[in-house]
């Protein structure tokens, strides 16, 4: 012990080096904890799902425009079914109407109509979803864009669901 | 003099590269529950809840799989 050290170190001589000193038993048993915590975690997810869809109600429906408002190739935005939650309502022919969330399900970008290529575009990242079906066509998303269940009543179109 | 297997030095190697080769094993399945965790994540998020089930599965029988190895060490290495 150097002259340097506290005289409370002669009273507690510990020996850090082999105190910090992991052993391979230790470390596996540390490793045993965390696969536990993983295996929690995994189960914690589908609780959390579970509940969450018993809790979240139907989404009320919701007229969301009329027809005379969109021309064919044209596009409206609007909010469903909460304010934070933005779409696209599509007008793909006469009679013809889709609409999806904006939000990119990569990471949330809001993608744009692109009419002459008849897909949606996130500029993002570059990806680019089917305008019919709302699946991925290139890019890094890997889920298809929520689509907005549609009903048309007389001149009005009404949102009434989501699928994801 | 024959060194007999039994010989300290020999028992020792042994031991070390069966507890070396148990912790490699019990990481591998980390990664897997790794894995796992990720795509119960992923599917949650999708709207693809059918798959969470078999992971959460999966997962159970990765940990169950770790701690019969370290239970295994405990005991016998």
């Amino acid at each position: 012990m150097a002259t340097s050290d506290p005289h409370w170190r002669a009273d507690f001589p510990v020996n850090w080096e082999d105190d910090h000193y992991v052993t391979r038993r230790e470390f596996t048993t540390f490793l045993t904890l965390i696969s536990g915590a993983l295996f929690l975690g995994t189960g914690l997810v589908g609780l959390r799902e579970r509940w969450r869809r018993r809790r979240a109600p139907h989404p009320a429906a919701m007229r969301i425009a009329q027809v005379h408002e969109i021309a064919i190739g044209g596009v409206k935005l609007f909010h469903y079914p909460t304010p934070d939650d933005p779409c696209l309502l599509l007008r793909l022919s006469t009679d013809h109407f889709v609409a999806y969330s904006q939000k990119c399900t990569h990471l949330s970008c809001p993608v744009v109509y692109r009419v002459r290529e008849q897909q949606l575009h996130c500029p993002c990242h570059e990806g680019h979803f089917a305008v019919e079906t709302g699946q991925v066509l290139a890019g890094p998303p890997r889920r298809v864009l929520p689509r907005i269940l549609l009903a048309l009543k007389g001149e009005d179109i009404w949102a009434t669901g989501v699928e994801v | 003099m024959a060194v007999h297997n039994s010989h300290p030095t020999n028992h020792n190697a042994q031991r070390d590269t069966v507890l070396s080769l148990v912790t490699a094993f019990v990481v591998a399945l980390l990664l897997v529950q790794l894995w796992l965790l990720a795509g119960a994540v992923e599917g949650a998020m999708g709207g693809e809840g059918a798959i969470i089930l078999p992971a959460t599965f999966a997962s159970g029988l990765c940990f169950i799989g770790a701690w019969r190895l370290w239970f295994m060490l405990q005991r016998r290495l």
